[in-house]
């Protein structure tokens, strides 16, 4: 690992959790981190604990919802599972994000 | 935010000071399976126990940072942190009886001078009664014995004056 990792981007996670779950159906909060480290092949760097605030903040907003149930290894585990609110929201910040990506990259020039 | 939005932010985080324990043990559980998960999974693929639980912290993060965000979803912080500095107030009162002893003192007397020097001036400076000479003002009561069966009368008080 001798490559260097990108530190997730302020407010991203959220939109990165949402996708997962939108993607792969209920998970837990392991599944999640799995599933977004497998996506970015291992280049982004994620302090896995703050998963959990995300989903707080996602839950209260009403964009997911959570429940307990047993994982494949027989853990107590609180899966996780978006909303309809949250696909409408998902596809807002999709929208978003790519309106703002677009911004930027006429902004910046392009890496040699 | 919307108002609607800004109403449920709030009225949740409040109502969750209340769930306060089970909340935090819901998360106390749920980053333990985390690492768990992690470790198992680390094993698995052939890494030895020790240095599993290592790399499972580390790739968890900060557990206190964790924990403190967490916090900042779940209550409503000014709340929750007035509470906890009153009770830390209480507690230090507690262990230092003597400042404590002394501080109510001060203020007992403190107040209770302002109080008495308040009244004073108020009464006869401020709104003084509205007669003339109020510091002729008397009360008059009766005491029972054995010489007037009756209630005196205002001459006969006048009489015994002297």
């Amino acid at each position: 690992m001798t490559e260097k990792k990108s530190e997730v981007l302020q407010g991203t996670l959220d939109l990165m959790i949402l996708q997962s779950l939108d993607s792969m159906g209920p998970l837990h909060g392991w599944g999640i981190a799995r599933r977004i480290e497998q996506v970015s092949e291992d280049v982004l760097f994620l302090n896995q604990g703050t998963i959990y605030p995300a989903l707080l903040r996602l839950e209260q907003q009403g964009w997911i919802k959570s429940e307990w149930g047993v994982s494949e290894n027989n853990r107590k585990a609180k899966y996780f599972q978006i909303t309809r609110a949250g696909r409408r929201q998902l596809a807002k910040e999709v929208d978003n994000w790519w309106r703002i990506a677009g911004i930027i990259s006429r902004i910046l020039p392009k890496p040699e | 935010m919307k108002p609607m939005q800004r109403i449920r932010f709030f009225s949740t985080r409040i109502v969750n000071l209340f769930r306060r324990s089970t909340l935090e043990s819901d998360l106390t559980e749920q980053l333990e399976v985390h690492r768990q998960m992690i470790k198992d999974d680390l094993i698995e693929r052939g890494m030895e126990p020790s240095q599993a639980e290592r790399k499972a912290r580390e790739v968890m993060g900060n557990d206190v940072m964790v924990r403190e965000l967490a916090r900042d979803e779940m209550f409503a912080r000014f709340i929750d942190e007035g509470i906890r500095d009153i009770r830390h107030g209480f507690r230090s009162l507690a262990q230092h009886k003597a400042f404590a002893t002394v501080a109510a003192i001060s203020l007992a007397i403190g107040i209770g001078a302002n109080t008495f020097i308040f009244s004073l001036t108020n009464s006869t400076l401020l709104n003084p009664p509205g007669y003339p000479a109020p510091e002729r003002l008397l009360t008059i009561w009766t005491v029972p014995d054995r010489h007037h069966k009756l209630n005196p009368t205002l001459s006969t008080t006048r009489s015994r004056q002297a």
